[in-house]
């Protein structure tokens, strides 16, 4: 295809981040152009193949809510749903899904290439035209240049990737593809600071040579919730999943054979990933420990790879396959990719805007794994944010920032332009700090107006989100009225719970720690209402009722930092100069230049004193003459 | 106060004395003791005698002078000592000096200040500081100072850690694992909230000595008119204060005197014989002494008649005295207790119930005591949240994320207590209490 002279948008890699941001910008009526290395890898899964988690799948929620394709790609391809933490509290519920990674693949990239305003084009970015700190185009390695408004990096791992497995090393930027360079050396030229990180992957199993009966079962959710509002008559298949457990011998051969795993031994340069961690870590780390749980994940329905989930490694392939053959099941266990070990340039993302604009060069995005983090999840929502501010960008419009207390989002964002990226970034629901008030059952409450603002929803979608807001109010309505003893004394008896003397709100029993929404009397199927949306509904309830009191009291912490979030410091200040905060925080802020109060707060190495500082300086609009350049 | 600038102060209150201590911090320290003494290169840390001159080059006073170069000194900067002749006209020619050399004049606590900011103490030993200063026994000194050398400090972060470690491994469960809770977490977890608890109560308790040692004791003598409440005071503090006289109504002012009690302030004030009167000046003080009861700690009743004791329900903590038991035949049984001021007998049975019903107790060597109420406070508030937190552990199971939740606002309030994130203003006031040159 001939590219077009002029794009709005020009976004460099087609993973999760670049078919978000791609599908988004399109829908805002930009035209796009999404340039990468194979157009036939477009969306694919590089790891794990299953989509959500524990916080991931609340991020999932939160873009399908601000319009993104994951929440739908995951429904239409899921092989089984499953909700985490079931047993703990409802704000840690965490949806996650097994896909066929085939299907997922091929739902996202037909919507990408299926679309007027994309541009598929094959090539690789080697640097960028910038011209006054503004963003211009693109050169290509074959020497094209394209013209663009603004343009959206989303490289992944691909940066100077170097695979490692064992001794053997081999440029690429995942197995079997090859890595890009160029652009990183063009980046800096232009000031921008890099750095490496590296993340691991397991081995993928030969299905034929696993013993399965040897290995225990998993099974989903028997009648599971979709990821998607826009998803109705959801009815997936339900395909279990297998678990195996190392043992004593497994251990001692990985023990014996650290020095071999580049990983584990420094020999790879960048610092990994602490919470998905390589088995050698884990060995090393729970030396205690005889035995790891594993979860053999097929890659795609009746697939014959599989995943090897809770494996990590970089050792050589031969050990790999040694320590694995002490587990019952696994005797004659055979690989079709051996575990490894990616190394890869990212940017510090401090160098972002909350916008994912750089902060160096106008127009120019970053998102995804080039920003250090890891995981599709994590991706996909920072590609959808760029997505929707270089459009905005493009539009001259204020650009679209989730704060911390509406979306992990925001919690996302904010962390990456804060925190010191030590090691890769993953969500953890404890890293918000409003936890309770971000469910996955309430994504809609929180963010649709947002999203319907800003015409990012097509129309399906904002129809099934108002038909869940209103299935939601009635049964909240639903809750303030009141029930006489006699009707409900009896399943009080049964729960254990003292009985009532008079009529009592429904809301008021269900606060009572035994009872759960379930026992109540509810009428919720109404006409056309889906059984999903029903049940949703009524976990989203009772998160609210059973709540209240801790729900109000972060929203009064949110009002008190209210002050704080919306007080901006200059960006032009020059810290080094300021003699009243301490070292350590010159360098931070300096570096970081924190664009309100709030986000001075939260970066690593301030103290208090220093915010104090700052306070009398800037909060009170004194001009002094230590602190102008 | 925040600037990165150079600060002088008298360390010593104003007065005559042998030798004052003017204290200089900052960047600047060395340079001005180059030009105030006119000597360069003093040794870091040698006390060396030097002459001071000032700005006309004439000498002022020949002074011992200490240099502590950074970060090895009391606010962590770059610091200067001069112990100058104690004569405050003197003190301020030398102030003035170095403040033309380009010092400024320190604000109340300002170097404290520093000190905190720099790293060298937390919130809880700056009080302490002035604490210290302001102590009026050497048991209360001796508490303060297991407050500056950490001991508080210490225990405090012993909880704060014993949370952080029960919240990570909540959160593990949180985000790490997929499994479900296994039994013995939670009653580990049980376990471990129950101890804190207690040790919560504690410290917490810590507060009814360390406050009276801090803050002292208002102890206030009410009674009718001419029972003999200003003879008790004067014996009780051993010196003659108030007006004695056996006309009634002479105690027209609040009189106070202090009495040490094992290490603990007892203020005592004396208040006008309460009765109706038309005289202005026996009417203000009547009123002034309502004032004080109210503010009391402690009320020590008067009589000189046994009927008029025990009249009505006492609504603050009070002892019920009768004077004159040389005058009596028989005297009523306890809670009563019975002095002479004129034969100065039972004086130390009324000292003894003083101290049991204040609970003032000879102090432990080991741990340290909360001192003020922000202390408290904080120490209060960290044992709600973990009280709440224990009745979450229901039968049918915990809600982890919100046992997080209330077990971070224990962490919280003792992060406020430590300093770690306190509010502008609570750190302002607590600096602002010391005074210059602190």
């Amino acid at each position: 295809m001939k590219p077009k002279k002029k794009y709005d948008i020009i976004i460099c890699g087609g993973g999760h981040a670049g078919i978000e941001a791609a599908l988004i910008a399109s829908k805002l009526k930009q035209s796009v152009a999404l340039v990468t290395l194979d157009i036939k890898a477009v969306g694919r899964m590089s790891c794990n193949p299953a989509i959500g988690g524990l916080a991931k799948g609340q991020i999932v929620r939160e873009i399908d809510v601000l319009g993104g394709v994951m929440g739908l790609a995951t429904d239409q391809s899921g092989i089984q749903f499953k909700i985490l933490n079931q047993s703990k509290g409802k704000s840690v519920w965490s949806p996650r899904a097994q896909v066929d990674k085939r299907v997922y693949e091929k739902f996202v990239s037909r919507r990408v290439l299926e679309n007027k305003n994309i541009d598929i084009l094959q090539g690789e970015v080697v640097s960028l035209l910038e011209s006054a700190a503004v963003v211009r185009g693109v050169y290509l390695r074959d020497g094209k240049l394209l013209y663009a408004t603004s343009v959206i990096l989303t490289c992944g791992t691909f940066l100077n990737g170097l695979i490692h497995v064992g001794q053997k090393k081999i440029r690429a930027g995942r197995m079997g593809e090859s890595g890009a360079e160029g652009i990183t050396e063009n980046l800096v030229s232009l000031g921008f600071v890099t750095g490496r990180l590296k993340t691991g992957t397991p081995p993928r199993l030969d299905r034929s040579s696993v013993d399965w009966g040897k290995t225990s079962i998993n099974n989903g959710d028997k009648s599971p919730l979709p990821f998607s509002y826009e998803t109705t008559n959801f009815n997936p298949p339900h395909v279990p999943c297998h678990t195996i457990v190392t043992g004593v011998d497994c251990k001692n051969i990985i023990k014996e054979n650290l020095s071999l795993s580049p990983m584990f031994s420094g020999d790879v340069g960048g610092v990994g990933p602490r919470y998905c961690p390589s088995i050698e870590d884990k060995i090393h780390r729970f030396a205690h420990h005889d035995s790891h749980t594993l979860f053999l994940e097929p890659e795609w329905m009746n697939s014959d790879q599989i995943y090897l989930n809770g494996f990590s490694t970089s050792l050589p392939e031969h050990v790999q396959l040694k320590a694995l053959r002490t587990i019952p099941g696994m005797a004659a266990v055979k690989f079709f990719r051996p575990g490894y070990a990616i190394e890869y340039d990212f940017f510090s993302p401090a160098q972002l805007k909350s916008s994912l604009e750089t902060k160096n060069i106008s127009g120019l995005f970053f998102a995804g794994q080039i920003n250090g983090t890891s995981g599709y999840e994590e991706a996909a929502a920072q590609g959808l944010i760029a997505g929707v501010n270089a459009s905005k960008f493009v539009l001259n419009k204020e650009p679209l920032i989730i704060k911390r207390s509406e979306g992990y989002l925001g919690v996302m964002i904010d962390d990456l332009i804060t925190k010191d990226t030590l090691e890769p970034y993953r969500m953890f629901t404890s890293r918000a700090e409003y936890r309770l008030l971000l469910r996955f059952s309430n994504a809609h409450s929180r963010l649709a107006q947002r999203a319907e603002n800003h015409s990012l929803l097509g129309h399906e979608r904002l129809k099934k989100i108002n038909k869940a807001s209103a299935v939601l109010n009635k049964i909240l309505n639903s809750l303030e009225k009141s029930i006489s003893p006699l009707k409900i004394n009896e399943e009080l008896k049964k729960l254990g719970e003292n009985p009532v003397k008079q009529a009592t709100p429904l809301k008021t029993i269900l606060k009572r720690p035994s009872v759960s929404i379930k026992d109540l009397p509810l009428n919720v199927l109404g006409s056309g209402v889906e059984e999903t949306t029903a049940k949703e509904a009524l976990i989203e309830a009772e998160a609210i009722i059973k709540y209240e009191g801790y729900i109000k009291r972060q929203q009064i912490q949110i009002e008190r930092m209210k002050r704080n979030e919306s007080s901006h410091l200059p960006q032009n200040i020059n810290y080094m100069k300021i003699k009243s905060i301490s070292n350590e925080a010159k360098e931070k802020l300096s570096f970081v230049r924190p664009e309100t109060f709030g986000q001075a707060m939260r970066v690593s190495g301030v103290t208090p004193a220093d915010i104090a500082a700052l306070s009398v300086l800037y909060l009170k609009r004194k001009v002094s003459r230590e602190t102008s350049n | 106060m925040i600037s990165g600038d150079t600060i002088v102060a008298a360390a010593t209150p104003l007065g005559f004395s042998g030798v004052a201590v003017i204290r200089v911090s900052g960047p600047k320290s060395f340079s001005l003791a180059e030009k105030v003494t006119r000597k360069k290169k003093t040794k870091n840390r040698r006390a060396s005698l030097a002459t001071i001159y000032n700005k006309e080059n004439k000498k002022i006073d020949s002074a011992i002078v200490t240099l502590f170069a950074s970060p090895a000194s009391y606010t962590g900067e770059d610091t200067l000592e001069i112990s100058s002749h104690g004569n405050p006209a003197l003190v301020d020619a030398i102030i003035s000096t170095l403040c033309f050399f380009g010092a400024r004049l320190a604000e109340p606590g300002e170097f404290t200040y520093r000190a905190f900011l720099n790293g060298k103490i937390d919130l809880i030993q700056a009080e302490a500081v002035a604490s210290l200063i302001k102590s009026k026994s050497i048991e209360s000194v001796k508490e303060q100072q297991k407050i500056i050398d950490g001991q508080l400090s210490t225990d405090i972060n012993k909880m704060r850690l014993t949370l952080i470690n029960l919240v990570s491994s909540f959160e593990h469960q949180l985000d790490i694992s997929e499994e479900d809770l296994n039994p013995s977490f939670e009653t580990i977890a049980k376990r471990s909230l129950s101890k804190l608890y207690k040790d919560i109560r504690k410290v917490s308790n810590t507060f009814v000595m360390g406050k009276m040692l801090n803050l002292g004791v208002r102890i206030v003598i009410t009674g009718p008119p001419n029972v003999g409440k200003s003879s008790l005071l004067n014996i009780l503090c051993g010196q003659k204060k108030a007006i004695v006289s056996a006309k009634p109504g002479t105690t027209r002012d609040v009189i106070s005197a202090e009495l040490i009690l094992d290490g603990v302030p007892l203020m005592f004030f004396d208040t006008a014989g309460i009765r109706e009167t038309v005289e202005p000046v026996e009417k203000e003080g009547v009123s002034r002494a309502l004032e004080q009861k109210e503010k009391a700690d402690l009320i020590i009743s008067v009589s000189d008649k046994p009927e008029f004791l025990l009249d009505g329900q006492a609504q603050q903590l009070s002892l019920f005295v009768l004077n004159k038991a040389d005058l009596h035949r028989n005297p009523p049984d306890k809670p009563i207790i019975h002095i002479s001021c004129k034969n100065k007998t039972g004086i130390s049975a009324l000292l003894l119930e003083i101290k049991n019903k204040l609970r003032i107790k000879p102090l432990s060597s080991d741990a340290a005591l909360l001192s003020t109420p922000r202390q408290q406070r904080a120490v209060k508030l960290c044992g709600e949240h973990v009280a709440r937190s224990l009745a979450l552990f229901k039968p049918s199971g915990i809600e982890l994320e919100i046992l997080s939740l209330e077990l971070r606002g224990g962490i919280e309030a003792l992060d406020v207590l430590l300093g770690k994130t306190t509010p502008e203003d609570i750190i302002n006031n607590i600096f602002k209490s010391l005074c210059v040159g602190k």
